[in-house]
């Protein structure tokens, strides 16, 4: 039952992130939809994929905040009950299908491994390259800035 | 280590980390990292040499050296066989001579760092894509090729052409990037595994679904097709020459354009593992390519004819060999499921190298053209012969090799594709094939006589023009060099592939298609000598009056019309999606309804125009068709599933 | 419930978003919703083992990596034209070249 509630739930939030127009309503709606996405993840098992949807999700929302009133154009609009409502019920329409209807039958095959082994042991290389490369682009990100300062 | 294993390991992995370094160095000095990008490609050449030895006194077996990248899934390893180290040496050696030569050519010029940055990365992904062992580490790379020739193409970034031209090609290219993940799925689907060998062995084991395997070798098919510019994909290529000379030059002698080349000859050889599916095959998939391939031969030959920039003249006669390539390729089983005694295998991968060369060279020779005159129009050139004699004598033997007149590089090399096209016995392609030889010589003599010959134009004349400096002549002058004696070097090849061949280098004058050949060139070449020296004005009227088929050759056979008109169709479907959405709120009883149909008016759809958005929703429209198309693949799949 | 399906509603709003909207940042909101669809799709495909969620370490650094870089695009782009609205930023842009090309013909 809680899944259902979910992917209603996501499903709405994703539709009001994109159809509302005051852009802070549209944002905490996405935000909405993060946190959703986390919560399935958790209630699947997937604990860590959903720390990991949380960080991106804040990190992503805090710019969008910060660049939100910039980019917006200066609308002085309340949303109309009407719409909203017309809106959720939508995403209610639209999320039936995923409850109702089953396409997926396969079972995952692989090792049944734990996600620090998985992550250390297997992936070790990718996580260090990872770190390499984003390192890198903060560094350059960087030097740009020092010297955008300088001029 | 083995000395080769380091080698196979280095030759790509050097380039790709050097490439961080350059914008490090070049903060300091210019100079030196100048001379550290042409050290790297020095290097990576003599890498590539030493990988030679071995394959070449080897069975023709690969050598595979692998380490774990996900334990129990992937594998990363390379993949040592003749063709890759045949790919691995041409990248090497162009990588040098594009190093050298853009120290003369890219003098001067803003965000030469980045450029360097680009080069040296995307040298070490085209080897890193031609020395995998699996499909997943091919694909990565495969993927790198076509975002850093995105980025030099559209390297001076200020014109808009340049832009525009980048996108196209990213778009376009990326439908044959589509094409190929889904085959790479499917394989892993069917063996469970990424790597070449997995799938050998599968194949060999004789359990798989050939009908699947079918759909799969289309797959890669417009992979190839799209990578490889080929007909309908080829007009990226035109487009493409809004790039510097010199990363056209290596954009069409060794990377990108022969990535497709290499999907295909490196397919041909896994599919040849089970000549059960060649046999599945022969009757679709090979005249498909060789159909494809003559078709295209055959349409770049003829917008050859017709375009006034130089460069473009050297992009249609690439598409146009190319063409040549994929007909060798498509009639190399018509007799055999044995890629050993395949002649048009061994054809296309013996012309891509000798295309190589004379495409290099036509492209280093233009670069100093433009670099001297400061246009890419031929129509403002003419009568170079004197103030450029050096690229004059150059252009003569770029001009020769590319008919494939005896006894330069493409002669035989050209040959053996023709003869594989004439066994494979298909008249019309046959016909097509000569005929695009023919027209050929015919473009290569116009755009001789347009640049060299005649009276200098006013534009010239107004103009001091020098020759190309030192530092761009000596490796246009190594590659005319290896224009004449690379067609001698046939046999030794043929044993370096390991291909038994029946045509020896005497049969290839004496074979039946070479006074054929011959014979096809002279009225191209009387045609062109009237119109160009005794001011014959037959043709020229036909070319500048309006007819059918000077509309079509002007619109390049409409092909980008009609990917335009495609386009605007999904950005008409996209502004009647808007206004229906708008109609939709409006009726609520609301004035923000009316506010939002206000600020989007359809209108502002409708009067868009090509730009920056008609790019943005092409995009989307990739990825719909992407995204239809592999919703049809699951369902020929794996059908319906639980529905 | 099938979260296949739900993942592929999600890629279905997100696209719908980006054919229909020229607002910059509903385009990204919809770049977003379909990167969530598919992060989704692959974290419930893989859900009991560790792997799955290892192999998504990738794709969220990647996914973030992405957003920044759109975000910083935006806010660049709508700094230098005044406004966030694709259509007026593209009038704007193509105003700018004819003033350029014309600019040159005269010289």
């Amino acid at each position: 039952m809680i899944f259902e509630i979910l992917a209603i739930g996501l499903i709405i939030s994703a539709i009001l992130a994109l159809f509302l127009d005051e852009v802070v309503y549209s944002v905490a709606a996405l935000s909405g939809t993060f946190l959703f996405t986390a919560i399935i993840y958790v209630f699947s098992g997937a604990i860590y994929a959903a720390i990991f949807q949380f960080a991106v999700g804040v990190g992503t929302l805090a710019i969008l905040f910060l660049s939100g009133e910039m980019l917006g154009e200066k609308q002085i609009k309340k949303a109309s009950p009407a719409k909203t409502a017309g809106l959720i019920g939508a995403g209610v329409v639209l999320s039936l299908p995923a409850i109702f209807l089953s396409v997926s039958g396969q079972t995952t095959v692989g090792p049944d491994i734990d996600f620090g082994t998985a992550l250390w042991d297997i992936r070790g290389v990718d996580v260090l390259l990872q770190a390499l490369v984003i390192l890198t682009i903060a560094l350059g990100i960087a030097v740009v800035l020092y010297e955008r300062r300088k001029k | 280590m083995m000395l080769e294993e380091f080698s196979a390991w280095f030759v790509w992995i050097i380039p790709l980390i050097a490439s961080l370094f350059v914008p490090v160095i070049g903060k300091y000095s210019e100079k030196a990292r100048n001379y550290f990008v042409i050290a790297i490609a020095g290097i990576v050449g003599v890498l590539a040499l030493s990988l030679v030895p071995s394959v070449w006194s080897g069975e023709g077996e690969a050598i595979t050296y692998t380490i774990p990248w996900i334990s129990g899934f992937v594998e990363a390893g390379v993949y040592i066989d003749s063709l890759s180290v045949l790919f691995t040496c041409l990248v090497a050696f162009f990588a040098l001579i594009i190093a050298v030569y853009s120290q003369g050519y890219m003098k001067g010029e803003e965000g030469l760092t980045r450029y360097y940055y680009l080069l040296l990365l995307f040298i070490g992904s085209m080897i890193g894509l031609v020395i995998s062992d699996n499909m997943l580490q091919m694909f990565i790379f495969w993927e790198m090729v076509g975002l850093c020739s995105y980025a030099l193409i559209s390297f001076w970034y200020k014109k808009p052409e340049s832009i525009h031209s980048g996108v196209k090609v990213f778009i376009m290219t990326r439908i044959g990037d589509i094409m190929l993940l889904a085959a790479i799925a499917i394989l892993f689907y069917m063996f469970g595994t990424f790597s070449f060998h997995g799938v050998i062995e599968g194949l060999q084991s004789g359990v798989f679904n050939t009908e699947l395997m079918v759909i799969t070798a289309f797959l890669v098919l417009g992979g190839a097709v799209a990578k490889s510019a080929q007909f309908p994909l080829f007009t990226w290529l035109y487009s493409a020459m809004e790039a510097p000379t010199s990363v056209s030059a290596l954009l069409h002698a060794a990377t990108m354009v022969k990535a497709g080349i290499y999907l295909l000859s490196r397919f041909i050889l896994i599919f040849a593992a089970a000549p059960a599916l060649i046999v599945a095959l022969q009757p679709y998939w090979f005249p498909t390519i060789s159909w494809i391939g003559v078709i295209t031969a055959f349409i770049g030959a003829t917008l050859g004819l017709m375009t006034t920039d130089i460069k473009g003249v050297l992009a249609y006669s690439t598409v146009s060999q190319i063409g040549f390539m994929m007909a060798g390729l498509g009639t190399a089983m018509a007799h055999t499921t044995d890629v050993a005694m395949s002649t048009g295998w061994f054809a296309s991968l013996f012309h891509m190298v000798s295309h190589a060369f004379f495409e290099g060279l036509g492209f280093l020779l233009a670069g100093g053209i433009i670099h001297a005159l400061g246009t890419r129009d031929m129509r403002l050139m003419g009568g170079l012969k004197k103030a450029m004699p050096l690229t004059f004598a150059l252009m003569i033997i770029m001009i020769v090799t590319t008919s494939g007149l005896p006894p330069f590089a493409a002669f035989f090399s050209k040959g053996l594709i023709l003869t594989s096209v004439m066994d494979a016995g298909s008249l019309i392609q046959t016909i097509l094939i000569f005929a695009a030889t023919a027209i050929t010589f015919a473009y290569c003599i116009r755009m001789f006589s347009l640049v060299f010959m005649g009276k200098p134009s006013e534009h010239i004349s107004k103009i001091h023009v020098h020759e190309a400096p030192k530092i761009m002549l000596v490796p246009a002058a190594i590659l005319a060099a290896l224009c004449i004696v690379w067609g001698i070097a046939q046999p030794y090849i043929a044993s370096f592939m390991h291909i038994e061949l029946e045509h020896t280098l005497l049969g290839a004058f004496t074979s039946a298609e070479t006074p054929i050949f011959l014979l096809l060139l002279l009225p191209a070449f009387l045609l062109a000598y009237a119109s160009y020296y005794k001011n014959f004005m037959g043709i020229r009227k036909i070319a500048a009056g309006k007819n059918p088929l000077t509309a079509i050759l002007n619109h390049a056979y409409f092909i980008d019309d009609l990917y335009y008109g495609i386009a605007k169709g999904i950005n008409g479907f996209s502004a009647a999606l808007t206004r229906f959405e708008n109609a939709l709120f409006a009726h609520i009883p609301d004035k923000v309804g009316s506010d939002i149909s206000d600020a989007a008016a359809p209108g502002h759809v409708m009067t868009l125009k090509k730009g920056p958005s008609d790019s943005f929703r092409n995009y989307v429209a990739a990825a719909v068709l992407g995204f239809i198309l592999i919703m049809v693949l699951i369902v020929l799949t794996v059908g319906f599933g639980g529905i | 419930m099938d979260f296949v399906i739900l993942a592929l509603v999600m890629l279905a709003i997100g696209i719908y978003g980006l054919l229909t909207n020229r607002q910059l940042l509903k385009v990204f909101i919809s770049i977003e919703l379909i990167a969530t669809a598919a992060t989704l799709n692959f974290v419930m495909l893989a859900s009991p083992q560790g792997l799955g969620e290892a192999l998504l370490v990738l794709a969220f650094s990647v996914d973030t990596a992405v957003s920044a870089v759109i975000l910083a695009l935006l806010v660049l782009v709508s700094k230098r034209y005044g406004t966030g609205d694709l259509s007026k930023i593209i009038a704007k842009m193509q105003e700018n070249a004819e003033k350029e090309e014309s600019e040159v013909e005269a010289q």
